[in-house]
């Protein structure tokens, strides 16, 4: 039969005859001896067992432009709206290595966080030296955290957590439930701030803004080529570069998620165009004061920009400064709103009428779905309509 | 009344329209002139009419039958049978009681009954009537294309929306959007699904299916007929997969199949699902009087048997039902075949009765436009339809009264499955087969009883073919480790578990053995084009380019080389260039007096023999073969006088494949004179009655004749699976061969023409090779069988 096998289908040429050995259970075994020897703990769960390395770095180190105490002392500042509403020393900064992109049979062979505890930064990673002990794994990693903590992970929402559920399902007789992790993920937080100012959102574009620079760095990719051959040879220099990898990438988190409050509560000096796109987003919040105060600290705004900002001060009741905000924004919607400004709070229906004709030159002019224009004209007529019966009156 | 060529003529008709406007269909008659008549009284007038009656080689009616019922089962909810007596049912069929029973006892079922006998209730009810008691089951319904999983959602939606309860009900392909996705997963009562999405969607991420998992009562398997051959064989390993992550979540669902006739269905549902299964073949459903005609066209050139063409036979007869306003359905093999009907109709009724009236349906249309024109149908909007083999699934069409087939559909199933299509309670429905000049088409209608008196063909499918079963295993050890020992189905996986460890894509531990590669795995297999190396035919003569068809790799050696004659339909084309390595063919449109024949060689060996039987000098053996084949040189041939007129290298790398094969072996003695003629037309004559027994394409079994072979040192025919391989075809051509080989000589003997034709024998006779042949295979049965 295995000769079949390699006449249609053909064999590589893999010697590898090897046998499953049942676990020796004497003092500690080659592969365990050599994690011992690195400082790394050999952590046993019932007949599995995994390795846990631990590195504490002093506050006073640094990564990027700042170092850990800044972050340390910033973050102890109240800072919503990112609002992770724990101590600090309960947020996790959270990042996994897996075997491939998606589905049940990828797994996570190394997660770990980065976090503060008393006055230094504590990086925690846990490896997993097979598939065979992944009840070990998230045995003590779900042991380690406890019930009470909050994730901050880049890009964890659509790919860390649930991958992270998925291989949970496999043990979750044996293991801890998950902690129903309050979430926050800072790929969606740049997005929304840096939006315009980036082509692309790697977390190593991000760590440009932290002023982090990596030196031999191992591309994300090619951690699972290094984890198979770990799994074949047993030699933990060979998850190395992996292992910095990831632990640097934990590091930025903490970085990074500082830089981000940084900016939303005016600690750190943003670009105009980054103050709008907080504002922007405070206000999509219903964070009225601090989207205020951002919009006000903006030099300049584009036309959407103003725009947003007249909407937030209607909403405040702040008609007339809501009425210049739509005037110097100028566009389409704008003009709607400045005539309903004038027909409902000035009470001016001449004006109205000017600035809905205003509207209408705009949409004439603009490029837009013949479908939609049809339906805005529409209403414009039904506006100026309305409009040009009050004047009369 | 129907003004006949004697006729005086007035000036204007009693209809009331001009001598001009209704000139041109004088035969037929205005359809104003009378009332509407019933398909019977019409098929009366017709039997008066000599010259359709002299082209009609076989007439039978089949009596209309009554519905035979039951009462409800007492287990059936009172909402349920509130929802059914609100649509006029207060009892039910047979088979659907029979079902309920079955099913709801735990015992998986297949049924079989023909189109329209209200099967969709066979499992629709046991199903509700589960989700009514226990509000948190599921069910999976599978069905083998998204435009079905479509139809069945509309229906039973309808059906739920009656019975005021909470059951919801999704289907969940490639369509399905991101956002109602996780919904599906987590809320869906009933999934409906086809064998792809399930195979990459759902199975590789069933960790986000706990509560389908968990709960899983029922599995649906609907159009179980379309599971075969090569797909089947996938399918099989699916549901290996599925039923493995049920065991896992602790579920073991009942599976409820239904099947259109074939012979086997029984073995098929248990092959397919690896378990035992009951069959429910009491068809209930009562059905009108239905009348079969076979419909030969002349033959016009009596050497080589060529008859007129089917085509334009089947555009007389169809214009005919159609200027009466029967509702006629029109199968045609293939999709230009389909618009050529098409327009030819719609020119002929479109002053009467509109454009319209008259509709193509076939793979290619919009679903938004199949959709429209299933419901004008269900309405009677539609007067004629043109359709491929598309309408023989269980598309919901209502009943129309006549059926005409353009040529034999290929298989004996198919053929009843169209013919379905036409039949109503009250009427009586017209089914015409209008036999082509193709050999097959020939015995066929030669021999109505085959599939009418007969049971159709077998299908097969074979889930442990290696190629197919070991790209399963891998899907399967991605979604969960394998244990050592687990069997994969009745599959031993020690040894494929031991490769593909040796291959580095398993690593074992403790007796599991774990995923240890980067790739997706089920994005590696694909369940439908499992011979992914089919070469694309594309049309440069308009722009923009269009494909036209495509071909295996194999056959495209000799057929699609550069210069080669390709001939679509009717049409005939050149290729320009073959490109090998990307698997294009580039051709245009040209009309030449000369067609090409590539010199093919073959190198057959056998690798192993697993079987055989021997007798009086005869002998026939199956096993694993190895096919070598290299294309050297074509001629060109000049149409009529089959001179040779020149010719030309073929320039393609050889090609081999493993797979199985069957040989039949004749005694040393054949004296060697046309011997290899007489080799070959036993062969061609083989491979075309092969897809009468084994419901395949004509194209998944390949012939070589060897006047001495390696293997026997004596004169053999091989064939063999077309999959890399075998999908189970040599072993089904082992145990059939007496059949046959008898099926073989009489479709030889049937054929008109006078020595030997290439549609019979493959060539043109020049002795007595067509006596010799048909000798041969007599010899052969008589010994073999």
């Amino acid at each position: 039969m295995k000769n079949k096998l390699r006449r249609m289908l053909g064999a590589t040429g893999g010697t590898n005859e090897k046998t499953i050995q049942p676990e020796r259970q004497e003092e500690w075994t080659e592969e365990q001896a050599a994690w011992r020897d690195r400082g790394a703990e050999i952590l046993t769960f019932e007949e599995e067992w995994i390795v846990r390395i631990d590195k504490r770095f002093e506050l006073e180190e640094r990564h990027g432009k700042r170092s850990f105490k800044e972050a340390h002392d910033s973050l102890q500042l109240p800072h919503p709206p990112l609002g992770l509403d724990v101590p600090l020393d309960r947020i996790i900064f959270f990042d996994t290595e897996t075997t491939g992109l998606k589905g049940a049979g990828t797994t996570i062979f190394l997660l770990g966080f980065a976090r503060f505890e008393g006055d230094s930064l504590l990086l925690r990673q846990y490896f997993l030296p097979h598939p065979h002990f992944e009840a070990a794994f998230y045995h003590h990693f779900l042991e380690d955290i406890g019930d009470e903590v909050k994730f901050v992970t880049y890009n964890g929402k659509s790919f860390d957590w649930p991958q992270v559920k998925t291989r949970h399902v496999f043990v979750r007789d044996r293991v801890p439930k998950l902690p129903k992790a309050g979430h926050l993920d800072l790929l969606h937080v740049c997005r929304r701030m840096f939006r315009g100012q980036e082509d692309s959102f790697r977390l190593g574009r991000m760590e440009e803004r932290i002023g982090h620079e990596r030196e031999d760095d191992l591309p994300g990719f090619l951690a699972p080529m290094h984890y198979f051959q770990y799994v074949e040879h047993q030699k933990p220099e060979i998850m190395d570069g992996v292992l910095k990898h990831h632990a640097t990438d934990c590091l930025t988190l903490v970085s990074l998620y500082d830089e981000c409050n940084r900016l939303v509560t005016h600690r750190e000096e943003a670009l105009p165009a980054v103050r709008e796109n907080i504002a922007v987003w405070l206000a999509d919040l219903k964070i009225d004061d601090q989207s205020v105060s951002h919009f006000e600290r903006a030099s300049e705004l584009s036309e959407s920009g103003w725009f947003r900002q007249g909407l937030l001060n209607k909403r405040l009741k702040k008609h007339e400064e809501a009425a210049a905000c739509f005037k110097k924004s100028g566009g389409f919607l704008s003009y709607i709103e400045l005539a309903k400004y004038a027909e409902h709070i000035a009470k001016d229906p001449e004006l109205a009428y000017d600035y809905t004709e205003q509207a209408r030159q705009l949409l004439e002019r603009g490029h837009l779905l013949a479908s939609r224009k049809e339906r805005l004209l529409q209403q414009l007529d039904h506006r100026s309509n309305r409009l040009k019966r009050k004047c009369r009156s | 009344m129907i003004l006949g060529r004697g006729d005086e003529w007035p000036q204007a008709y009693a209809c009331g329209h001009p001598v001009s406007f209704c000139v041109q269909w004088k035969l037929e008659g205005c359809e104003r002139m009378r009332t509407k008549r019933t398909l019977s009284a019409y098929l009366e007038e017709l039997k008066q009419d000599p010259a359709f009656m002299e082209r009609v080689t076989y007439m039978k009616t089949i009596e209309a039958k009554e519905g035979t019922y039951l009462p409800f089962p007492r287990q059936l909810p009172e909402k349920l049978r509130k929802a059914l007596r609100s649509r006029g049912i207060d009892q039910l069929y047979t088979h659907q009681a029979l079902a309920f029973e079955q099913v709801t006892a735990g015992r998986s079922a297949v049924v079989v009954t023909p189109t329209a006998s209200g099967k969709t209730y066979c499992f629709n009810l046991p199903v509700l009537t589960k989700m009514l008691e226990e509000p948190k089951s599921r069910a999976l319904y599978i069905y083998p294309t998204k435009a079905l999983a479509q139809d069945q959602n509309s229906e039973l939606l309808e059906l739920i929306d009656t019975l005021d309860a909470d059951i919801r009900c999704f289907t969940y392909d490639g369509d399905t959007s991101p956002t109602i996705r996780t919904k599906v997963r987590t809320a869906g009562n009933i999934v409906i699904t086809n064998p792809d999405m399930l195979h990459s969607g759902i199975l590789p991420h069933h960790t986000k299916w706990i509560e389908l998992f968990e709960n899983l009562k029922y599995v649906v398997i609907d159009e179980l007929h379309t599971y075969r051959g090569v797909f089947g064989s996938h399918v099989a390993n699916v549901i290996r997969r599925l039923r493995r992550i049920c065991r896992y979540y602790g579920s073991d669902p009942v599976f409820i199949m239904t099947s259109a006739t074939i012979a086997n269905p029984q073995e098929l549902a248990s092959r397919l699902t690896e378990q035992e299964v009951e069959l429910i073949d009491q068809n209930g459903a009562p059905s009108g009087r239905k009348h079969f005609i076979v419909y030969q066209p002349p033959v016009v050139n009596a050497q080589l048997g060529i008859r007129r063409s089917a085509t334009l036979e089947t555009k007389q007869l169809a214009t005919r039902f159609i200027k009466n306003k029967f509702q006629t359905i029109v199968f045609a093999r293939s999709r230009v075949r389909v618009e050529v009907l098409l327009t030819y109709l719609r020119s002929l009724v479109r002053h009467e009765l509109g454009p319209k009236s008259i509709e193509g349906y076939r793979g290619g249309y919009l679903p938004s436009e199949r959709r429209q024109i299933e419901q004008r149908l269900r309405r009677g909007e539609i007067t004629g339809i043109v359709s491929t083999n598309a309408l023989e699934l269980g598309v919901d069409i209502g009943q129309l009264q006549v059926c005409i087939m353009n040529g034999y559909p290929g298989t004996i199933a198919s053929l009843w499955q169209q013919a379905g299509r036409a039949g109503r309670r009250q009427d009586d429905a017209l089914i015409i087969l209008v036999a082509s000049s193709g050999a097959l088409d020939q015995y066929v209608a030669e021999r109505p009883e085959l599939f009418l008196d007969q049971s159709p063909e077998s299908a097969r499918l074979d889930p442990n073919n290696l190629i197919i079963a070991v790209d399963h295993v891998k899907c399967a050890a991605f979604e969960l480790p394998f244990k050592r020992g687990e069997r994969f189905g009745d599959l031993d996986t020690e040894d494929i578990l031991e490769y593909l460890v040796e291959e580095r894509v398993l690593n074992a531990r403790g007796e599991r053995y774990y995923w240890m590669n980067d790739a997706f795995p089920a994005h590696g297999v694909s369940l439908r084009s499992s011979d992914q190396e089919n070469v694309v035919i594309i049309d440069q003569t308009e722009v923009p380019n269009r494909v036209i068809g495509e071909m295996d790799v194999f056959s495209a050696m000799t057929l699609l080389h550069d210069e080669a004659i390709y001939l679509h339909g009717a049409d005939q084309y050149q290729v320009e260039m073959l490109d090998f390595e990307e698997k294009k063919a580039y051709v245009r449109a040209v009309d030449v007096d000369y067609y090409t024949d590539a010199n093919f060689s073959v190198e057959l060996t056998v690798l192993e023999e697993d079987e055989s039987f021997e007798s009086e000098g005869y002998s026939v053996a199956r096993g694993d073969v190895s096919v070598r084949g290299m294309a050297t040189m074509f001629k060109k041939i000049k149409f009529g006088t089959h001179e040779n007129i020149g010719s030309g290298p073929i320039h393609l790398p050889e090609r081999e494949i493993h797979t199985t094969g069957v040989w039949f072996t004749l005694p040393e003695s054949e004296s060697s004179t046309q011997l290899e003629q007489v080799l070959q037309g036993v062969a061609n004559s083989l491979r075309r009655v092969a897809p009468l027994y084994l419901m395949c394409d004509a194209s998944d079994v390949f012939v070589v004749p060897q006047v001495k072979a390696t293997h026997t040192r004596r004169p053999t025919v091989f064939l063999y699976d077309r999959y890399p391989g075998g999908v189970g075809l040599s072993t089904a051509i082992y145990k059939q061969r007496a059949r046959m080989l008898s099926a073989a000589r009489d479709s030889i003997a049937t054929c008109p023409c006078i020595g030997g034709c290439p549609a019979c024998i493959g060539m043109v006779g020049l002795e007595d090779e067509k006596e010799r042949t048909i000798a041969i295979l007599d010899e052969m049965e008589k010994s073999l069988r």
